[in-house]
């Protein structure tokens, strides 16, 4: 009796097995083809694929089933729960130290970076010098590099050589440039939780020793005061895929932030010309593909000039900067009369002396960069 | 298109199953050959026709062979000849011509320029099974009479690219006449599902260390070591997971295909483990390169000479470079040094010796295998064995290599573990004293298919590493 039992319980086990496996792709088959198709990745920041364009070209080419990979990942249903999923799946099941490169460090999202691009490294430095002999030759020229968070926890994770990486910045930097060592004044707390970027209120030391090196004498803690903006999940939120909570975002406001004039330059038709905004704008956190850190100085912008109608001094400074430059700036503002930010990587320097209205003349030259923008992204 | 993509979980699997089992019994060929098609073509486009013709050449030399068998040998050996030279020429054009111009300009000096041809996946799979069909008629067996059923077992999509190498003879029953069962697709979830977790679980999670390796800015001794290990159990889990998938979907389709893996790291020799590594391969090496030549049936230094043909070519076939070639001929001398004396002392010595050996010989011939794609070429592999026996200056540990060693001892363990029968067997055992248990295949089916697809869903393309041979 026991032999017929035991091959009904096979029986059904396999009717089980079969009826999974061919359901879960059944279901997902169906959801693939009439789930509705998102345009955005919230959490990565990012326009989703959209389905490929069809034409032979493109299919003998191999180019439009390429493409359909990349919206077939991109578009599969439940997608942000599956990252999810695959983020837990690695921290917690197989215990991984990192998912798509992020490691946590007292509940920090750290990025591992290991691979200096010493060509690309030298390319944004050489880039400096073309800065000063063509447009400055005259001005008092620093530099200074901005640590990722990586550097912080280097101790107990793969990381790029920064003794090399800073060697290799100093000899590329503009002869007669001073270094502006940025390194023992930061730690990991300086930095948000789930976002590359520094914080600002934790930056008027730093901007203090800045000051100091350049001459400029700017205002201490008492001028500013906090301002809660919003509550945001960082880049890395996104990158890591946990169920990460959200952190404050703050900036320090003060007379001299409160009665800057803000110019956006940008390239029109007719050439440049430039809008006004503001130090500090807020940004709705729940706006799509919406950055919060936009918050400061308008957040990506080619060119900025800040003006500080309070100013004592009719001294200018020019600071080539990538994003981390945008919340530091507010607090250098107080020593110039006006503060010219330039991000090469969205304005090729050549376009610089085609800006009409915007006077070069500047008495303090600033390069400040992160290690990351350095070693990962073109500057022109 | 791979296996362990969303394309073809989501998208074509699902089509091609519905439009299968709804066909009637004579269609099913078809929709088979189909799927096929267009399986290759999602791939490769129109080298598609590049396989058609494959199979075009060698079903009308297999049908000339047969009708002229007694009547014509003449006829029959221009025949095999023809698809002999068609298929390895078509090999070696695709595979292997810019190999021979630049292994001929380092030898006299030329500078003739390389053709640049891009290798169509899984030519060397098809080629030798098309090989092995007009040899194996040419021996003797039947010729298929329809060039659409040779044609779906040349395309036939589960073990198109990667194999196993199935051999026309193994499956020209049930290109006729099959049965589908429950079970049998039970079976192939099952096996289908585990092959998809050790590829996507196990074995892309090991390549992402082993694909950034060469970028580390700081290497010690173990971690030469644990790239070594690495590359070897992800080596293992990428192709026999493939092999898995290829047979799980097989029995979708009501084919049994051969197994190509017995867990090969439980290996005593290096005989041994080409008894349980690729098995395809090595019998179809075995029956028809090793073999014809004597196989060990002649003198010893004509065995030693037919080995080192034999692994000459297992070599090549991996790969056209000469690193793959070292691979094999190291496998070679490993075969004769066991033959003259090894194995003797092997089968004395205690079981743990015999284990470490192999495992040794594997690792260190993994580490050449892996030389050209990831360590610089046959010099960046020397030189990685090197550095694992302290000659190489580095430092033996450092905080980093501690970082990478906790970030994969768990899915190493694991992947240690999966490598024996320890977990079949034990699961096994439970079910028999406890039937209840049995509940555990649909529940790990499920369990790997939407963890697998958490990982799909938040990754890129993953080929498999066998695509390239």
């Amino acid at each position: 009796m026991k032999e017929p039992s035991r091959a009904k319980k096979r029986s059904l086990n396999d009717i089980f097995t079969a009826v999974l496996f061919a359901g879960f792709l059944g279901v997902f088959f169906l959801l693939c083809l009439f789930f509705p198709k998102q345009e955005i990745s919230p959490s990565e920041r990012r326009y989703l694929e959209t389905f490929p364009r069809f034409s032979w070209e493109r299919v003998e080419s191999g180019r439009f089933f390429n493409d359909f990979d990349d919206y077939a990942a991109d578009q599969f249903p439940g997608r942000e729960g599956f990252r999810r999923l695959k983020a837990i799946e690695r921290f917690y099941l197989m215990a991984r130290a990192q998912n798509n490169g992020i490691y946590f460090s007292n509940g920090r999202a750290v990025k591992i970076e290991t691979a200096i691009d010493e060509e690309m490294l030298a390319q944004n430095v050489a880039l400096w010098d073309k800065v000063v002999s063509d447009f400055f030759p005259e001005s008092n020229a620093y530099f200074a590099v901005i640590p990722d968070k990586n550097y912080f926890v280097s101790s107990l994770t793969p990381h790029w050589d920064y003794d090399a990486f800073l060697t290799a910045v100093k000899e590329g930097a503009p002869a007669g440039s001073s270094y502006i060592d940025l390194f023992p004044l930061l730690t990991l707390e300086d930095y948000y939780r789930t976002d590359i970027h520094w914080r600002q209120e934790a930056l008027l030391p730093l901007a203090e020793k800045m000051a100091a090196a350049m001459g400029a004498s700017i205002d201490g803690a008492n001028a500013y005061r906090t301002t809660d903006v919003s509550d945001f999940y960082g880049v890395y939120y996104g990158q890591s895929a946990l169920p990460l909570a959200r952190e404050p975002l703050c900036c320090l406001e003060s007379a001299v932030t409160d009665a800057a004039e803000v110019r956006l330059w940008q390239l029109g038709a007719d050439g440049f010309f430039y809008t006004d905004a503001k130090v500090y704008t807020p940004v709705d956190a729940e706006e799509e593909l919406s950055d919060p850190y936009d918050l400061f100085l308008s957040g990506p912008q080619p060119l900025i000039e800040v003006i500080n109608p309070l100013s004592d001094n009719d001294k200018t400074l020019f600071v080539f900067r990538d994003s981390f430059g945008s919340s530091l700036s507010p607090l250098l503002l107080s020593g110039y009369h006006r503060v010219v930010l330039v991000d090469l990587r969205y304005l090729p320097l050549s376009y610089l002396g085609q800006v009409e209205g915007l006077d070069l003349t500047c008495a303090d030259l600033l390069f400040l960069y992160t290690t990351t923008t350095l070693n990962t992204m073109k500057m022109r | 298109m791979v296996f362990s993509g969303i394309p073809f979980l989501f998208y074509f699997l699902p089509a091609v199953l519905l439009l299968y089992y709804l066909a009637p019994r004579r269609a099913k060929n078809y929709i088979l050959l189909a799927a096929g098609l267009v399986f290759y073509f999602y791939g490769e486009q129109l080298l598609v026709l590049l396989m058609l013709a494959t199979a075009l050449v060698d079903y009308t030399v297999g049908r000339l062979i047969e009708r002229f068998r007694d009547k014509k040998p003449m006829v029959t050996r221009f025949a095999l000849a023809f698809s002999l030279i068609f298929d390895l020429g078509v090999l070696a054009y695709y595979k292997y011509v810019d190999f021979f111009i630049d292994s001929f300009n380092r030898l006299f000096g030329t500078a003739l320029p390389l053709w640049g041809i891009a290798l169509p996946i899984g030519i060397s799979f098809y080629t030798f099974q098309s090989l092995s069909y007009t040899i194996d008629v040419y021996r003797g067996e039947r010729a298929e009479k329809n060039f659409f059923t040779y044609a779906t077992y040349l395309t036939l999509f589960p073990q198109l690219v990667a194999g196993p190498i199935v051999r026309y003879r193994e499956v020209a029953d049930a290109l006729n006449q099959r049965e589908h069962s429950v079970s049998g697709f039970a079976e192939g979830a099952f096996r289908f599902a585990v092959g998809l977790g050790k590829k996507v679980l196990i074995a892309d999670q090991l390549g992402e260390f082993v694909a950034g390796f060469a970028d580390l800015p700081e290497k010690t001794v173990l971690l030469a070591w644990l790239y070594a290990i690495l590359f070897m159990l992800q080596i293992y889990y990428d192709f026999s997971g493939y092999s898995d998938m290829a047979i799980g979907l097989g029995r979708f389709f009501g084919f049994s295909f051969p197994e190509n893996f017995n867990y090969p790291y439980t290996a005593r020799s290096v005989r041994d483990f080409w008894r349980r590594w690729h098995i395809t391969l090595s019998s179809w090496f075995r029956d028809y390169v090793y073999i014809p030549l004597g196989g060990n049936r002649v003198k010893l230094p004509r065995w030693i000479f037919n080995i080192a043909v034999v692994w000459f070519l297992t070599g090549l076939w991996h790969g056209a470079d000469v690193t793959f070639i070292l691979w094999g001929l190291y496998f070679a001398l490993f075969l004769v040094l066991e033959k003259l004396f090894l194995q003797k002392w092997l089968d004395k010595a205690p079981k743990a010796v015999g284990h470490l050996y192999l495992l040794l010989v594997v690792l260190l011939g993994f580490v050449i295998f892996s030389a050209s794609d990831s360590l610089g070429g046959l010099s960046g592999g020397l030189a990685h064995i090197g550095q694992m026996f302290g000659f190489g200056g580095l430092p033996f540990v450092t905080r980093q290599t501690l970082f990478y060693l906790r970030d994969y001892a768990l899915i190493v363990v694991i992947a240690c573990v999966g490598a024996t029968p320890l977990v079949r067997k034990a699961v096994d055992a439970l079910v028999k004293k406890r039937p209840a248990l049995s509940w555990v295949k649909p529940v790990a089916v499920i369990l790997l298919l939407v963890l697998c697809t958490a990982e799909l869903a938040d990754a890129g393309f993953h080929p498999f590493l066998y695509f390239n041979f």
